[in-house]
Formats: C-alpha cells, structure tokens, sequence
C-alpha cells in the first residue's frame, strides 16, 4: 500500500483523461482514478476524447481501442501530433499482436489487457507518474542551465568528456554555426581552434590545452581563436566541473580583445617593456581575473623560504587591491610588507610592494603600488634559505683569502649569495674562486669546500650582494642541511598562528 | 646496475624501473618497499620515493638512469612516511612537481615541505597525465587503505602502480621480487589486506577500475610484482576478499 500512498502524492498535481465507450466501466474508473489525480475527464469515444485534448493538455491519457465515431489508435495519433510528451496508456480487450505492435509502432507508453486489476493499473500509473515526474527535472535543470547559458557575455560551452553537449548563442555565433548540432560536428576537438602566441596556451607536440585546462579548474588562460570572418579574438578561458558531475564540465571563454592586450603579449615576446609601467593594464587583468572569480596565487619568502597560498580577489578601488587568503599568507605578507600575485592570465607578475591594510578576522589584505615586475619566484629554480647558528664563510681568489667579514644572505643547492663589506679587485662576473664554508648539521660541522664562479654582482647601501655558482659539489651534506633549516623555518611560521 | 634496482619494461624510448631499498633501521618488519620511476625519452616521473632514510641511496640509483634534472613529476600514492617523508628532500634536490590527492596537500609541511606552488592536487577522480607521447592514468583507489589514496597505470608498459594494493608481507629476496605461485603468494597478502583495506565494497570499485584496463602487471609498494596471469588471480581475490568494515566484529 505504501506505493498506493506515493502515487497519490506524486500524482496530486497532474491531469489524466480517460476515453472508454462502456459507461460502467468508464464511471467506475473515474472515481477510482479521481483519488489519485488532480483532475480527471471521461470521455466516451476518440472525438470527444481529441475534443477535450484540444482545450486541455493532460499529463496522461488512458484510452481504450474499439470505440464509436473514432477509435483509439487514432486517437493516439492525432493526440501526439499535438503533444509528442503526453503519455498514452491503452487499455483494450483486443488481444491482437498487430494491433499491439502497431501501438507500440505510435509510441504510447503502455498497453493493458481488459480486463485489468488494480494492482496492475496502479503500477503502470506509478511508472507513468515517474516517468513524468522524472521528465519534469530534466527539462528543468536543462532550462535552467540554458537560461544561465544564454544570459551569460561570454561564450560558454558544456563539455561532457571532451564532447560539446551545449553552447551558447555567444559561442555559436562566433563560429558561424547555426545549430548544436553543427558545432558538435566540428568542435570534435575544441583546442585545436586555439592558435599560437608566445605566453598563451595551445595545444602542440608536448600539451594538450585542454586537458591543461581541465587540470587547473577555476585557473585563468589566454587564449585566441579565429571568429567566422577570420578575425583574431583574444579570450580568457577557464574550466569549471559540475558539481558530483566530475565528467561535465563548462568551458567559458570572455573576450577581452577590446582592451587590446595581445600587443602586450607580443611586446614580451619582443622584450619591449612598455607594459611594466602600464597600471591601466595592469587593472584591467585585475578586473578580468575578479570578474572569473579565478584564483591567483601569492608569493612571499620568510628567511629564504617560499610562502605560496591562493587568494582571491574580492576588492579593487582607486589604485588598491584587496584579496582573501590564508593566515599564514596574509603573515607573511606582514614580515614582508609586500607580496608578489601570480596567474596565468597575467603577462607577467605584479608586485603589490605596499600594504594598506591586513584584517585577519575577513582574511583579507589591502595593498597598493602593483606593478608589473619581470622577476618571478616561478623562475627561481632551486630552493633558498637562510643559515642559522653559528658559520664560517673563507673566500679564495687566486689562492688568496679575502679577509673582510662574510655573510651568508642565502643558500641553495646550486648557490650561495654572499654578503661583501668591501669588493676585492678581480671579483669579475664568471671568475672562478674557491669557498670554504662550514655550517652546523646536528651539532656538528657541515663542510662545503668548492670551486665556483661568480654569477651576479649587486651593489647596496654599505655593501654588495655577490651570487656564487658551485661547481662539482657534493650535495648530499647540503640536501641534508637546507632539509632541516626548511623544517625549522615552517616550524617557527606556523609557530606564529599561535600569536 | 646493482640489485637493488630492475628493469621492468623497456622499448628503447619509454622504460619502467622498480627500485628495492629499504629503510635499515625497519629491515626487521619484512614490510620490504619498492619504489618506481617511469622514463619517457629522458624524463623521469618517479612514484613512492619513501622516507628520508633511503633518500641518498635512491637519489645515486636514480642518477644512474637520468639527470636528476631531468625528472620532472614526484606522484605519491598516498600520505604515509614510508611513501612521502622524503618530499623536503626532493622538493629541494629537483625540479619537479609533485602530485598527490587534494586531501594530503596540506599535511606535506609536517615532512618539511613548504613550495605549494610546485603541487599538483588531485580530485577524488583521478585524471589523466599526458607524460611525452603517453598517457598516465590517476585512478581512485580511496580507502585502500588511505582515505586519499590513487593507483597509476601507465598506458605504455601497461603496468598499474597500485600502491598498498597487493602488499605483501615477506622478507625481501635478492632476485627480482616476481609472484611465481600466486595460490602459495595468497598467505602473505591475507592479513595485510584484511587490515588495511577498507571493504569489500571498496576493493570491488578499484577492481571494477583496474578490469577496465588492459594490465600487464601489477606492481605494489610493498613486496612482490604481480605479471600475466597473476595480474587476474589477484583481481579476482581481491574482488571476493572480506576485510575492514567487513570484519568490523574483530576490532571492536
């Protein structure tokens, strides 16, 4: 009976029309079927039935087959010639395999020999009812889905494992196509309309851009595609999965080629730096990446070590940027006073070199003076940290010991930068020296004897910062040594949570 | 070549090495680790490097088959010491990135490692890696036994890197460490699975996976490599196998 009870409530807000010639019959089911629908018409042939059909679009129609002035075949057909979703269920002494075929044949949902039982009828009206209720959510959500497609600027396209299964007017209109079906014809690998440009994704020999794409969800990437007169667009595109549909997926593509950012892409290219003091540019990434609400990344070093969290950002006002992210950042951002934001869709980095404001109950922090910078933490290959405790640096040029006082400003596996009171002569880039250095591993002393060879030389107020490459170390004592000092280094940052 | 390192697979451009090295001072659990490196035209993609104590030895093994430079991703199955207690090391003796399942990526900085920059994390799902001309597949094998947890088929040699799944607890032979009888192998994987495993249901799903593939081999992180026929003995024990929640009346 508990089915009895479900069919009742699901069927509340549905209409059914039942058409039999026999009065009894037809009187009897009325009144049974009326407890179970919101509203049910008889009707006692295939005209009166299509009459009322006409003025009344019912959930579901129950029609027997041998009926005066029209029969119920014809019924059915001319009822789906009005509405192909209305479900027909025949109910028919008529134990004829053609006639059932032919049924079939037009498509109804159900046929029931008379004479039928309760039982049976209310479980073929629970499957209809389902069946409907199941419809019902379907078309919704595609509605749904359809109308946040088509109200969106940008082009927007469905993808269910790498296949176009919708796409906006947007997105078909750029392409010339005049229907879905076309574009799924010939979008059958949609990164292969991605063109190439220095500092933008494209699929070649060694990336598929798409699967790129759908790697980094909720990342920004230019991109650019030909329209239908050939034109070149510059889009950001970005990837985001249905929610508990990981195999579905909306690609959206906003067109940014107004703001005439290409030429910034080629002026990198060209290593022609107008861009760097650009701040107008510089925003309007900003907006465009707020606008995707996509992620960006900050950088920041405490003591050598890299500090890189998400953020989002959730302000931009006269000149300042505010973002959301995590404590430990937003501390790091304090030590430092600045920060460095990465993305994709940026040409380069910016560096945000001064902080307006931190409020650690939002998450946020407030920065100000972005400008583009052709330095990255990206770029830096190896990690570096700070010594800690006691050290001894010796410099030997020519065999001849430097003797002013030396500090370590970092060390990595490759290099270590020195810090010089004094510049001895003959410190040239490229010049070859020897090191001596012997740090504390364990309490006891870490050596590191090695040839190495000048790489960059920067002067400061009252002393010079000089860059040593190591030639031919053995780096295992090292590994060992920068291993521990990156552990403490975490340690003592999230010490400060704490605080 | 020493023995501690086989060759599985090699086609002149794509090549499957197990390494076999232990961390001393734990010889005594018989819980002998493997670790594996995939090389595609010189690039190397190593899986499971282990803890910090077999950091150097792997590190020299490694070298002998391609730069250090040259390995570009670290994938690690799941969270344990014995699988990712090295990533400081690694992270700051390569290059590389490092993949794992999204819900370990936070708990990295207790091993030493701060670069979240350099992490690929990993939905539930799995993905695909496209690594030079093939494809390696990240495929679920959550609550075996780590709640976060993915096997790796590499499409090429047709071998699936199954982390814990097939683990045996044997002492370690100095030869190649093969399943020759799967039936006399059974014993040695029993008590580990019924332990570590989540379910059967869960063990079903992985397997449901793993069928879909075409295996040549089967290679865990603790004890033998499962080939040929093996590679179904094994699917089909581990498909009926009662274990975890269902020998719940054991634990509590």
């Amino acid at each position: 009976m508990a089915d009895l009870k479900e069919l009742q409530t699901d069927a509340k807000d549905l209409t059914l029309l039942y058409v039999e010639d026999n009065d009894a019959l037809r009187e009897k089911g009325g009144k049974l079927l009326s407890k179970f629908f919101s509203r049910v018409d008889l009707a006692k042939d295939g005209v009166e039935g299509l009459e009322l059909f006409k003025k009344y679009p019912y959930s579901i129609v129950i029609t027997d087959i041998k009926m005066p002035h029209m029969d119920g075949l014809t019924l059915v057909k001319q009822i789906h010639s009005i509405s192909a979703e209305s479900l027909i269920i025949i109910m028919s002494a008529f134990d004829d395999k053609k006639i059932l075929l032919k049924s079939i044949k037009l498509g109804i949902f159900r046929f029931l020999t008379k004479p039928v039982n309760f039982t049976e009828l209310s479980h073929v009206l629970a499957e209809a009812v389902t069946h409907i209720k199941l419809q019902e959510k379907n078309t919704l959500l595609q509605t749904h889905l359809k109308n946040i497609f088509e109200h969106q600027n940008s082009m927007l396209v469905l993808l269910h494992e790498n296949k176009v299964v919708m796409a906006n007017k947007a997105f078909l209109d750029f392409f010339d196509f005049h229907s879905l079906q076309e574009a799924q014809e010939k979008m059958l690998q949609i990164d292969k309309k991605f063109l190439e440009h220095k500092g933008f994704l494209y699929s070649h020999d060694e990336i598929n851009a798409l699967e790129v794409i759908k790697f980094h969800p909720q990342k920004l990437y230019n991109v650019k595609m030909r329209d239908k007169n050939n034109t070149i667009t510059h889009f950001i595109v970005k990837y985001q999965e249905l929610p508990q549909q990981a195999d579905y997926g909306i690609l959206s593509f906003t067109e940014i080629s107004q703001l005439k950012l290409l030429k910034v892409f080629d002026e990198r290219q060209n290593e022609i730096d107008t861009t760097l003091a650009d701040t107008e540019t510089l925003f309007d990434f900003l907006h465009i990446i707020q606008k995707n609400s996509a992620k960006i990344e900050l950088h920041n070093y405490y003591n050598g070590l890299s500090i890189t969290h998400d953020a989002f950002i959730t302000g931009i006002k006269d000149g300042t940027l505010t973002v959301k992210t995590i404590y430990l950042q937003q501390k790091a951002i304090q030590i430092e006073q600045k920060t460095l934001i990465i993305s994709n869709a940026l040409p380069y980095a910016i560096e945000a070199s001064q902080l307006e404001k931190i409020n650690y109950e939002q998450q946020t922090v407030t920065l100000s003076d972005l400008k583009f910078v052709k330095t990255s933490p990206i770029t830096r290959k190896t990690i570096r940290i700070t010594p800690s405790g006691e050290y001894s640096v010796s410099l030997f040029l020519e065999d001849i010991k430097y003797d002013c006082e030396l500090l370590i400003e970092d060390i990595s596996l490759d290099a270590v930068k020195l810090n010089l009171k004094l510049l001895p002569a003959g410190l040239t880039e490229t010049k070859e020296v020897r090191l001596e250095i012997v740090l504390e591993l364990d309490k006891k002393p870490l050596n590191i004897n090695t040839q190495a060879t000048v790489l960059r030389k920067q002067e400061n107020t009252d002393s010079f910062s000089v860059v040593f490459m190591f030639k031919d170390l053995q780096k295992s004592g090292l590994i060992k040594y920068i291993t521990k000092r990156q552990m403490a280094l975490i340690r003592e940052i999230k010490g400060m949570q704490n605080e | 070549m020493n023995n501690k390192s086989k060759v599985l697979y090699d086609d002149g451009t794509h090549k499957c090495v197990m390494f076999s090295f232990d961390d001393e001072t734990h010889e005594d659990s018989f819980l002998s680790v493997n670790q594996y490196l995939i090389i595609e035209y010189g690039a190397g993609f190593l899986i499971d490097p282990g803890s910090e104590a077999i950091f150097d030895e792997l590190y020299d093994a490694i070298s002998e088959y391609i730069e250090i430079e040259n390995l570009k991703y670290i994938f690690f199955s799941h969270q344990d010491p014995d699988v990712a207690a090295s990533i400081a090391q690694w992270a700051i003796s390569t290059q590389a990135k490092f993949i794992m399942s999204s819900l370990w990526v936070r708990f990295m900085s207790h091993y030493g490692f701060a670069d979240m920059n350099r992490v690929i994390s990993l939905e539930d799902k799995g993905i695909t890696l496209q690594f030079g001309e093939d494809a390696l597949k990240f495929i679920p094998a959550h609550f075996l036994h780590a709640p976060g947890n993915f096997s790796l088929y590499d499409s090429k040699s047709k071998i699936l890197f199954s982390g814990d799944i097939g683990a045996a607890i044997l002492s370690s032979p100095d030869a190649y460490k093969k399943v020759q009888d799967f039936q006399e192998h059974k014993q040695h994987l029993l008590g580990f699975h019924q332990r570590y495993m989540g379910s059967n249901k869960i063990c079903r799903a992985w397997v449901n996976k793993a069928e879909a593939l075409d295996i040549k081999m089967i290679a865990p992180q603790h004890g033998f490599v499962f080939e040929d026929t093996n590679v179904g003995l094994f699917l089909a024990w581990l498909k009926e196998l009662q274990c975890g929640s269902d020998l719940i009346d054991d634990l509590y």
